[in-house]
Protein backbone atom coordinates (compact mmCIF):
# COMPACT_ATOMS: atom_id res chain seq x y z
CA UNK A 1 0.00 0.00 0.00
CA UNK A 2 1.32 3.21 -0.83
CA UNK A 3 1.30 5.88 1.86
CA UNK A 4 1.96 8.69 -0.25
CA UNK A 5 1.68 8.63 -4.24
CA UNK A 6 2.73 12.30 -6.07
CA UNK A 7 2.09 12.05 -9.57
CA UNK A 8 2.97 15.19 -12.12
CA UNK A 9 3.87 17.53 -9.43
CA UNK A 10 4.94 20.85 -10.58
CA UNK A 11 5.14 24.06 -8.93
CA UNK A 12 6.91 27.69 -10.01
CA UNK A 13 7.59 30.55 -8.84
CA UNK A 14 6.55 33.27 -11.05
CA UNK A 15 8.47 32.56 -14.32
CA UNK A 16 11.51 30.20 -12.23
CA UNK A 17 9.99 26.53 -13.00
CA UNK A 18 11.24 24.67 -9.85
CA UNK A 19 9.33 21.20 -9.72
CA UNK A 20 8.81 20.24 -13.74
CA UNK A 21 6.59 17.08 -13.32
CA UNK A 22 7.41 14.65 -10.17
CA UNK A 23 6.07 11.72 -9.41
CA UNK A 24 7.11 9.78 -6.48
CA UNK A 25 5.57 6.55 -4.30
CA UNK A 26 5.91 5.89 -1.00
CA UNK A 27 5.12 2.15 0.16
CA UNK A 28 4.38 1.99 4.18
CA UNK A 29 7.05 1.58 6.32
CA UNK A 30 9.60 2.19 3.41
CA UNK A 31 12.26 5.24 3.68
CA UNK A 32 12.96 7.17 0.35
CA UNK A 33 15.59 9.80 0.63
CA UNK A 34 15.94 12.93 -1.41
CA UNK A 35 18.62 14.30 -3.30
CA UNK A 36 20.56 16.09 -6.17
CA UNK A 37 22.26 19.39 -6.05
CA UNK A 38 21.68 22.66 -4.22
CA UNK A 39 18.69 24.83 -5.83
CA UNK A 40 17.57 21.60 -7.70
CA UNK A 41 14.38 21.96 -5.33
CA UNK A 42 13.97 19.06 -2.91
CA UNK A 43 12.90 21.72 -0.45
CA UNK A 44 10.29 22.72 -2.47
CA UNK A 45 9.13 18.92 -3.33
CA UNK A 46 8.94 18.41 0.66
CA UNK A 47 6.57 21.47 0.87
CA UNK A 48 4.50 21.01 -1.50
CA UNK A 49 3.93 17.69 0.25
CA UNK A 50 3.75 18.74 3.76
CA UNK A 51 1.37 21.59 2.29
CA UNK A 52 3.76 24.58 3.11
CA UNK A 53 3.30 25.13 -0.69
CA UNK A 54 0.88 25.19 -3.10
CA UNK A 55 1.60 22.76 -6.03
CA UNK A 56 0.09 24.39 -9.38
CA UNK A 57 -0.11 20.70 -11.07
CA UNK A 58 -0.34 17.18 -9.82
CA UNK A 59 -2.01 14.30 -8.30
CA UNK A 60 -1.55 14.03 -4.52
CA UNK A 61 -2.51 11.12 -1.69
CA UNK A 62 -1.18 11.01 0.88
CA UNK A 63 -2.32 7.87 3.85
CA UNK A 64 -5.57 7.30 1.42
CA UNK A 65 -6.47 10.44 1.79
CA UNK A 66 -6.76 12.46 -1.24
CA UNK A 67 -5.16 16.27 -1.41
CA UNK A 68 -4.93 16.73 -4.67
CA UNK A 69 -6.11 15.80 -8.45
CA UNK A 70 -5.21 16.92 -11.34
CA UNK A 71 -8.18 18.12 -13.44
CA UNK A 72 -7.95 20.76 -16.85
CA UNK A 73 -4.27 21.00 -16.26
CA UNK A 74 -4.20 22.46 -13.09
CA UNK A 75 -3.98 20.67 -8.74
CA UNK A 76 -7.37 21.12 -7.30
CA UNK A 77 -7.19 20.71 -3.93
CA UNK A 78 -9.51 19.20 -1.49
CA UNK A 79 -11.84 20.51 0.86
CA UNK A 80 -10.37 22.38 3.82
CA UNK A 81 -11.36 19.50 6.44
CA UNK A 82 -9.51 16.50 4.20
CA UNK A 83 -6.65 19.13 3.95
CA UNK A 84 -6.37 19.17 7.91
CA UNK A 85 -6.86 15.01 8.15
CA UNK A 86 -4.39 15.16 6.02
CA UNK A 87 -2.03 17.51 7.70
CA UNK A 88 -2.30 15.68 10.78
CA UNK A 89 -1.17 12.06 9.16
CA UNK A 90 2.16 13.76 8.24
CA UNK A 91 5.62 15.30 10.64
CA UNK A 92 8.32 17.64 9.85
CA UNK A 93 11.56 18.28 10.89
CA UNK A 94 12.81 21.37 9.58
CA UNK A 95 16.56 21.67 8.55
CA UNK A 96 17.21 24.67 11.30
CA UNK A 97 14.81 23.07 14.30
CA UNK A 98 12.09 25.43 14.56
CA UNK A 99 11.57 24.63 18.07
CA UNK A 100 8.91 26.97 19.78
CA UNK A 101 11.75 29.18 22.42
CA UNK A 102 9.23 30.59 25.16
CA UNK A 103 8.38 26.40 25.67
CA UNK A 104 10.77 24.12 28.13
CA UNK A 105 11.38 20.89 26.03
CA UNK A 106 8.28 19.79 27.48
CA UNK A 107 5.48 22.11 26.73
CA UNK A 108 7.11 21.54 22.70
CA UNK A 109 6.09 18.00 22.67
CA UNK A 110 2.49 18.39 24.73
CA UNK A 111 1.11 21.37 23.68
CA UNK A 112 0.09 20.86 20.01
CA UNK A 113 -0.90 16.97 21.39
CA UNK A 114 -3.32 18.30 23.66
CA UNK A 115 -4.46 21.80 21.98
CA UNK A 116 -4.84 19.68 18.19
CA UNK A 117 -5.35 15.85 19.23
CA UNK A 118 -7.30 16.52 22.45
CA UNK A 119 -5.14 14.14 24.37
CA UNK A 120 -5.21 14.93 28.14
CA UNK A 121 -2.48 16.51 29.76
CA UNK A 122 -1.41 13.46 31.30
CA UNK A 123 -1.01 11.31 28.39
CA UNK A 124 0.48 13.83 26.66
CA UNK A 125 3.50 14.21 29.47
CA UNK A 126 3.49 10.01 28.98
CA UNK A 127 3.70 10.19 25.40
CA UNK A 128 6.50 12.88 25.64
CA UNK A 129 8.63 11.32 28.18
CA UNK A 130 8.67 8.24 26.31
CA UNK A 131 10.24 9.97 23.46
CA UNK A 132 12.51 12.13 25.45
CA UNK A 133 13.95 8.66 26.61
CA UNK A 134 13.67 7.34 23.37
CA UNK A 135 16.34 10.62 22.36
CA UNK A 136 17.98 10.13 25.45
CA UNK A 137 16.83 13.65 26.46
CA UNK A 138 15.09 12.47 29.50
CA UNK A 139 17.22 14.47 31.67
CA UNK A 140 15.91 17.23 29.61
CA UNK A 141 12.32 17.93 29.20
CA UNK A 142 12.83 21.41 31.98
CA UNK A 143 15.38 23.07 29.61
CA UNK A 144 14.45 25.71 27.18
CA UNK A 145 15.67 25.18 24.01
CA UNK A 146 18.69 27.85 23.93
CA UNK A 147 19.70 25.51 26.30
CA UNK A 148 20.43 22.75 24.34
CA UNK A 149 23.17 22.22 21.41
CA UNK A 150 22.55 21.68 17.88
CA UNK A 151 21.76 18.24 18.18
CA UNK A 152 19.62 18.23 21.20
CA UNK A 153 17.57 20.59 19.51
CA UNK A 154 17.21 18.98 16.26
CA UNK A 155 16.53 15.63 18.30
CA UNK A 156 13.47 17.46 20.72
CA UNK A 157 12.14 18.32 16.57
CA UNK A 158 12.01 15.08 15.97
CA UNK A 159 10.59 13.75 18.92
CA UNK A 160 7.88 16.91 19.13
CA UNK A 161 6.71 15.50 15.20
CA UNK A 162 6.70 12.00 16.72
CA UNK A 163 4.56 12.69 19.79
CA UNK A 164 1.92 13.82 17.00
CA UNK A 165 2.02 10.01 15.96
CA UNK A 166 2.30 10.87 12.32
CA UNK A 167 2.13 7.82 9.68
CA UNK A 168 5.00 9.74 7.36
CA UNK A 169 7.17 11.44 8.58
CA UNK A 170 9.43 14.31 6.08
CA UNK A 171 12.99 15.64 7.05
CA UNK A 172 14.32 18.34 5.05
CA UNK A 173 18.03 18.30 5.56
CA UNK A 174 17.75 17.40 9.44
CA UNK A 175 21.58 17.47 10.06
CA UNK A 176 22.72 20.01 7.37
CA UNK A 177 22.54 23.24 10.31
CA UNK A 178 24.77 21.10 13.10
CA UNK A 179 28.60 20.76 13.36
CA UNK A 180 29.84 17.51 12.05
CA UNK A 181 30.26 16.14 15.39
CA UNK A 182 26.75 16.44 15.86
CA UNK A 183 25.42 14.56 13.28
CA UNK A 184 25.80 11.06 14.17
CA UNK A 185 23.34 11.36 16.86
CA UNK A 186 20.77 12.52 14.30
CA UNK A 187 21.40 10.04 12.25
CA UNK A 188 21.49 7.38 14.88
CA UNK A 189 17.70 8.62 15.80
CA UNK A 190 16.76 7.99 12.27
CA UNK A 191 18.20 4.84 11.82
CA UNK A 192 16.27 3.61 15.27
CA UNK A 193 13.02 5.17 13.76
CA UNK A 194 13.79 3.13 10.12
CA UNK A 195 14.23 -0.21 12.37
CA UNK A 196 10.71 0.20 13.96
CA UNK A 197 9.30 0.35 10.18
CA UNK A 198 8.38 4.52 10.20
CA UNK A 199 7.67 5.47 6.85
CA UNK A 200 9.83 8.37 6.17
CA UNK A 201 11.05 10.93 3.12
CA UNK A 202 14.50 12.53 3.58
CA UNK A 203 15.90 15.12 2.24
CA UNK A 204 19.52 14.82 2.20
CA UNK A 205 23.22 15.33 1.55
CA UNK A 206 24.71 12.46 3.84
CA UNK A 207 25.50 10.20 0.99
CA UNK A 208 26.58 7.41 2.83
CA UNK A 209 23.63 7.56 5.17
CA UNK A 210 21.19 7.83 2.43
CA UNK A 211 22.77 4.51 0.58
CA UNK A 212 22.77 2.79 3.93
CA UNK A 213 19.26 3.65 5.29
CA UNK A 214 16.96 4.20 1.96
CA UNK A 215 15.09 1.42 0.41
CA UNK A 216 14.52 3.94 -2.19
CA UNK A 217 16.80 7.19 -3.37
CA UNK A 218 14.95 9.82 -5.59
CA UNK A 219 17.49 11.65 -7.79
CA UNK A 220 16.19 15.59 -8.81
CA UNK A 221 17.50 17.73 -10.85
CA UNK A 222 16.65 21.14 -12.07
CA UNK A 223 13.01 20.14 -10.54
CA UNK A 224 12.88 16.36 -12.35
CA UNK A 225 13.60 13.23 -11.44
CA UNK A 226 16.42 11.52 -12.81
CA UNK A 227 15.80 8.48 -11.53
CA UNK A 228 14.05 6.90 -8.73
CA UNK A 229 15.19 3.63 -7.78
CA UNK A 230 17.05 1.45 -4.68
CA UNK A 231 20.38 3.04 -3.40
CA UNK A 232 22.30 0.24 -4.83
CA UNK A 233 21.21 1.00 -8.37
CA UNK A 234 21.37 4.90 -7.99
CA UNK A 235 24.94 4.82 -6.69
CA UNK A 236 26.37 2.12 -8.90
CA UNK A 237 25.32 3.15 -12.33
CA UNK A 238 28.21 4.24 -13.37
CA UNK A 239 26.37 5.20 -16.53
CA UNK A 240 24.78 8.00 -15.10
CA UNK A 241 26.89 10.59 -15.97
CA UNK A 242 25.15 13.47 -14.03
CA UNK A 243 24.77 11.28 -10.59
CA UNK A 244 28.57 10.54 -10.98
CA UNK A 245 29.34 13.98 -11.28
CA UNK A 246 27.24 14.78 -8.40
CA UNK A 247 28.49 12.31 -6.41
CA UNK A 248 32.11 12.73 -6.93
CA UNK A 249 31.42 16.55 -6.54
CA UNK A 250 30.42 15.60 -2.94
CA UNK A 251 33.33 13.70 -2.22
CA UNK A 252 36.03 16.58 -2.98
CA UNK B 1 11.10 70.32 61.13
CA UNK B 2 7.57 70.46 60.14
CA UNK B 3 7.37 74.05 60.54
CA UNK B 4 10.75 74.43 58.74
CA UNK B 5 9.24 72.28 55.76
CA UNK B 6 6.30 74.52 55.65
CA UNK B 7 8.51 77.90 56.21
CA UNK B 8 10.77 77.16 53.51
CA UNK B 9 7.49 76.51 51.00
CA UNK B 10 5.58 79.08 53.02
CA UNK B 11 2.42 77.40 53.17
CA UNK B 12 -0.02 76.92 55.80
CA UNK B 13 0.15 72.78 57.04
CA UNK B 14 -3.35 72.65 56.46
CA UNK B 15 -3.55 74.67 53.15
CA UNK B 16 -1.06 72.16 52.17
CA UNK B 17 -3.12 69.21 52.74
CA UNK B 18 -5.37 70.32 50.98
CA UNK B 19 -3.25 70.66 48.16
CA UNK B 20 -2.27 67.52 48.55
CA UNK B 21 -5.77 65.51 48.50
CA UNK B 22 -6.70 68.00 45.41
CA UNK B 23 -2.90 66.25 44.03
CA UNK B 24 -4.03 63.10 44.82
CA UNK B 25 -7.31 63.36 42.93
CA UNK B 26 -5.40 65.04 39.86
CA UNK B 27 -2.92 62.29 39.92
CA UNK B 28 -6.20 59.94 40.21
CA UNK B 29 -7.83 60.68 37.12
CA UNK B 30 -4.24 61.03 35.30
CA UNK B 31 -3.59 57.26 36.70
CA UNK B 32 -7.23 56.43 35.02
CA UNK B 33 -6.41 57.97 31.30
CA UNK B 34 -3.28 56.32 31.62
CA UNK B 35 -5.07 53.04 32.38
CA UNK B 36 -7.84 52.86 30.42
CA UNK B 37 -5.79 54.00 26.94
CA UNK B 38 -3.45 51.14 27.91
CA UNK B 39 -6.09 48.80 28.67
CA UNK B 40 -7.29 49.57 24.42
CA UNK B 41 -4.67 50.69 22.65
CA UNK B 42 -2.32 48.16 23.04
CA UNK B 43 -4.44 45.15 21.98
CA UNK B 44 -6.10 47.43 19.35
CA UNK B 45 -2.39 47.98 18.19
CA UNK B 46 -1.94 44.30 17.63
CA UNK B 47 -4.93 44.15 15.41
CA UNK B 48 -3.78 47.49 13.48
CA UNK B 49 -0.24 45.76 13.28
CA UNK B 50 -1.86 42.66 11.28
CA UNK B 51 -4.40 45.19 9.03
CA UNK B 52 -1.37 46.55 8.15
CA UNK B 53 0.01 43.46 6.80
CA UNK B 54 -3.25 42.15 5.68
CA UNK B 55 -2.91 40.35 2.14
CA UNK B 56 -5.61 42.67 1.02
CA UNK B 57 -3.69 45.71 -0.12
CA UNK B 58 -6.31 48.14 0.24
CA UNK B 59 -6.93 46.97 4.04
CA UNK B 60 -2.94 47.96 4.72
CA UNK B 61 -3.37 51.03 2.38
CA UNK B 62 -6.26 52.65 4.82
CA UNK B 63 -4.55 51.25 8.29
CA UNK B 64 -1.32 53.07 6.95
CA UNK B 65 -2.88 56.04 6.09
CA UNK B 66 -4.72 56.08 9.43
CA UNK B 67 -1.44 55.97 11.43
CA UNK B 68 0.17 58.87 9.27
CA UNK B 69 -2.93 60.97 10.18
CA UNK B 70 -2.27 59.80 13.27
CA UNK B 71 1.42 60.08 14.10
CA UNK B 72 1.75 63.42 11.62
CA UNK B 73 -0.76 65.88 13.59
CA UNK B 74 -0.40 66.85 16.90
CA UNK B 75 -2.27 64.78 19.62
CA UNK B 76 -3.27 68.28 21.30
CA UNK B 77 -5.34 69.06 17.98
CA UNK B 78 -6.86 65.60 17.70
CA UNK B 79 -8.38 65.62 21.41
CA UNK B 80 -9.84 68.83 20.38
CA UNK B 81 -10.85 67.29 17.05
CA UNK B 82 -12.88 64.17 18.99
CA UNK B 83 -13.70 66.37 22.03
CA UNK B 84 -15.75 68.85 19.93
CA UNK B 85 -15.38 67.73 16.38
CA UNK B 86 -19.14 65.74 16.88
CA UNK B 87 -20.45 69.31 18.21
CA UNK B 88 -19.35 71.46 15.37
CA UNK B 89 -20.47 69.03 12.42
CA UNK B 90 -23.86 67.29 13.94
CA UNK B 91 -24.38 69.11 16.88
CA UNK B 92 -23.47 66.09 19.56
CA UNK B 93 -22.00 66.83 22.43
CA UNK B 94 -19.28 64.22 23.82
CA UNK B 95 -18.64 62.93 27.07
CA UNK B 96 -15.70 64.42 27.94
CA UNK B 97 -13.54 61.58 29.23
CA UNK B 98 -14.85 59.52 26.90
CA UNK B 99 -13.64 62.03 24.20
CA UNK B 100 -10.26 62.00 26.06
CA UNK B 101 -9.76 57.86 26.40
CA UNK B 102 -10.78 57.46 22.95
CA UNK B 103 -8.16 60.16 21.35
CA UNK B 104 -5.86 58.80 23.22
CA UNK B 105 -6.28 55.26 22.26
CA UNK B 106 -6.77 55.71 18.53
CA UNK B 107 -3.75 57.80 18.83
CA UNK B 108 -1.30 55.37 20.64
CA UNK B 109 -2.81 52.09 19.08
CA UNK B 110 -1.40 53.49 16.15
CA UNK B 111 2.37 53.98 17.10
CA UNK B 112 1.56 50.57 19.34
CA UNK B 113 0.26 49.20 15.85
CA UNK B 114 4.22 49.92 14.41
CA UNK B 115 5.77 48.82 17.17
CA UNK B 116 3.94 45.45 16.73
CA UNK B 117 4.21 45.19 13.35
CA UNK B 118 8.07 45.18 13.79
CA UNK B 119 7.85 42.55 16.56
CA UNK B 120 5.59 40.12 14.00
CA UNK B 121 7.80 40.57 11.55
CA UNK B 122 11.09 39.53 14.12
CA UNK B 123 9.37 36.05 14.64
CA UNK B 124 10.97 33.87 11.46
CA UNK B 125 8.21 32.24 8.92
CA UNK B 126 9.09 28.97 10.48
CA UNK B 127 7.31 29.32 13.73
CA UNK B 128 4.47 29.59 12.29
CA UNK B 129 5.32 26.64 9.49
CA UNK B 130 5.76 24.79 12.59
CA UNK B 131 2.61 25.88 14.41
CA UNK B 132 1.06 24.79 10.89
CA UNK B 133 2.38 21.37 10.16
CA UNK B 134 1.90 20.51 14.11
CA UNK B 135 -2.20 20.85 12.87
CA UNK B 136 -2.43 24.42 14.94
CA UNK B 137 -4.87 26.10 13.18
CA UNK B 138 -4.08 30.02 12.18
CA UNK B 139 -5.53 31.79 15.11
CA UNK B 140 -3.45 29.08 17.48
CA UNK B 141 -0.23 29.49 15.81
CA UNK B 142 -0.58 32.81 16.38
CA UNK B 143 -2.10 33.65 19.35
CA UNK B 144 0.52 30.62 21.38
CA UNK B 145 3.40 30.45 19.33
CA UNK B 146 3.96 33.91 17.73
CA UNK B 147 2.22 36.51 20.33
CA UNK B 148 4.13 35.71 23.21
CA UNK B 149 7.37 36.12 21.57
CA UNK B 150 5.96 39.34 20.08
CA UNK B 151 5.22 40.57 23.41
CA UNK B 152 9.23 39.56 24.81
CA UNK B 153 10.30 41.40 21.33
CA UNK B 154 8.21 44.88 21.98
CA UNK B 155 8.54 45.16 25.66
CA UNK B 156 11.62 47.97 25.48
CA UNK B 157 9.82 50.04 22.75
CA UNK B 158 6.57 49.33 24.43
CA UNK B 159 7.51 50.57 27.33
CA UNK B 160 9.28 53.47 25.89
CA UNK B 161 6.17 54.43 24.53
CA UNK B 162 4.13 53.74 28.12
CA UNK B 163 6.69 56.53 29.53
CA UNK B 164 5.63 58.96 26.99
CA UNK B 165 1.94 58.52 27.59
CA UNK B 166 2.33 59.02 31.23
CA UNK B 167 3.48 62.34 30.20
CA UNK B 168 1.10 63.03 27.38
CA UNK B 169 -2.12 62.97 30.06
CA UNK B 170 -1.25 66.36 30.47
CA UNK B 171 -2.38 67.01 27.22
CA UNK B 172 -5.76 66.13 28.37
CA UNK B 173 -5.41 70.26 29.49
CA UNK B 174 -6.28 70.77 26.16
CA UNK B 175 -10.08 69.77 26.42
CA UNK B 176 -10.37 70.90 30.11
CA UNK B 177 -10.63 66.91 30.98
CA UNK B 178 -9.61 67.06 35.15
CA UNK B 179 -6.14 65.59 35.41
CA UNK B 180 -3.06 66.27 37.20
CA UNK B 181 -1.76 68.82 35.13
CA UNK B 182 -4.77 70.68 35.42
CA UNK B 183 -4.62 70.75 39.15
CA UNK B 184 -1.17 71.86 38.85
CA UNK B 185 -1.94 74.67 36.81
CA UNK B 186 -4.87 76.16 37.98
CA UNK B 187 -3.47 75.92 41.90
CA UNK B 188 -0.21 77.04 41.18
CA UNK B 189 -2.16 79.70 40.13
CA UNK B 190 -4.41 80.88 42.22
CA UNK B 191 -1.83 80.07 45.08
CA UNK B 192 0.83 81.94 43.56
CA UNK B 193 3.17 79.21 44.23
CA UNK B 194 5.85 76.88 42.15
CA UNK B 195 4.92 74.05 44.71
CA UNK B 196 2.11 72.54 43.19
CA UNK B 197 3.89 72.22 39.80
CA UNK B 198 7.65 70.78 42.32
CA UNK B 199 4.61 68.68 43.28
CA UNK B 200 3.81 67.40 40.14
CA UNK B 201 6.57 66.97 39.07
CA UNK B 202 7.42 64.39 41.33
CA UNK B 203 4.50 62.88 40.79
CA UNK B 204 5.12 62.53 37.14
CA UNK B 205 8.44 61.31 37.88
CA UNK B 206 7.14 58.62 40.46
CA UNK B 207 4.76 57.01 37.94
CA UNK B 208 7.07 57.19 35.22
CA UNK B 209 9.24 55.13 37.82
CA UNK B 210 6.54 53.00 38.45
CA UNK B 211 5.53 51.93 35.02
CA UNK B 212 9.80 51.90 33.99
CA UNK B 213 9.74 49.46 36.91
CA UNK B 214 7.11 46.91 35.64
CA UNK B 215 9.04 46.82 32.70
CA UNK B 216 11.86 46.33 33.61
CA UNK B 217 10.29 43.33 35.72
CA UNK B 218 8.64 42.12 33.07
CA UNK B 219 11.59 42.00 30.49
CA UNK B 220 13.71 39.79 33.47
CA UNK B 221 10.89 37.07 33.65
CA UNK B 222 11.36 36.89 29.96
CA UNK B 223 14.68 36.48 29.81
CA UNK B 224 14.79 32.62 30.24
CA UNK B 225 14.84 32.20 26.52
CA UNK B 226 16.50 33.51 23.12
N1 LIG C 1 9.44 31.03 -1.76
C1 LIG C 1 10.16 31.07 -2.89
N2 LIG C 1 9.99 32.10 -3.74
C2 LIG C 1 10.71 32.16 -4.88
N3 LIG C 1 11.58 31.23 -5.28
C3 LIG C 1 11.79 30.17 -4.48
C4 LIG C 1 11.08 30.03 -3.24
N4 LIG C 1 11.47 28.89 -2.65
C5 LIG C 1 12.37 28.33 -3.49
N5 LIG C 1 12.56 29.09 -4.58
C6 LIG C 1 13.47 28.77 -5.69
O1 LIG C 1 13.24 27.45 -6.07
C7 LIG C 1 14.43 26.83 -6.46
C8 LIG C 1 14.60 25.50 -5.72
O2 LIG C 1 14.74 25.77 -4.35
P1 LIG C 1 14.77 24.63 -3.25
O3 LIG C 1 14.92 25.30 -1.95
O4 LIG C 1 13.60 23.75 -3.44
O5 LIG C 1 16.09 23.84 -3.62
P2 LIG C 1 16.83 22.69 -2.82
O6 LIG C 1 16.98 21.56 -3.76
O7 LIG C 1 16.12 22.42 -1.55
O8 LIG C 1 18.24 23.33 -2.54
P3 LIG C 1 19.21 23.17 -1.27
O9 LIG C 1 19.93 21.87 -1.43
O10 LIG C 1 20.14 24.33 -1.39
O11 LIG C 1 18.37 23.22 -0.05
C9 LIG C 1 15.55 27.81 -6.19
O12 LIG C 1 15.91 28.39 -7.42
C10 LIG C 1 14.92 28.84 -5.30
O13 LIG C 1 15.45 30.10 -5.56
MG1 LIG D 1 16.60 22.74 0.51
Amino acid sequence: MYLLEAKGVRKSFGENCVLKGVDLTVEEGQVVSIIGPSGSGKSTLLRCLTQLERADEGAISICGRVMTTQENGKAVYSDAAALRQIMLDVGLVFQNFQLFPHWSVLRNLTDAQVRVLGRSRAEAEEVARDLLRKTKLSDKEASYPCQLSGGQQQRVAIARALAMSPKILFFDEPTSALDPELIGEILEVIRDLASQRMTMVIVTHEMTFAREISDRVLFLEQGSVLTFDTPEAVFNDTSNSRIQAFLSLLKK
Amino acid sequence: MGEFFFNLINMKPEVFSGLMGQMAQGCWQTAEIFFYTALFSVPLGVVVALLRESALKPVGAVTRFYQLVMRGTPLMLQLMFVMYGPYYMFGVSMNRFFACILAFVINYAAYFGEIFRAGINAIPQGQYEAGKVLGYTRVQTFMYIVLPQVIKQVLPPAGSEFLVLVKDTALANVIAQPQLFDVAKKTSGSMVSIVPLVVAAVIYLVMSAVVEACFHQAERRLDYYW
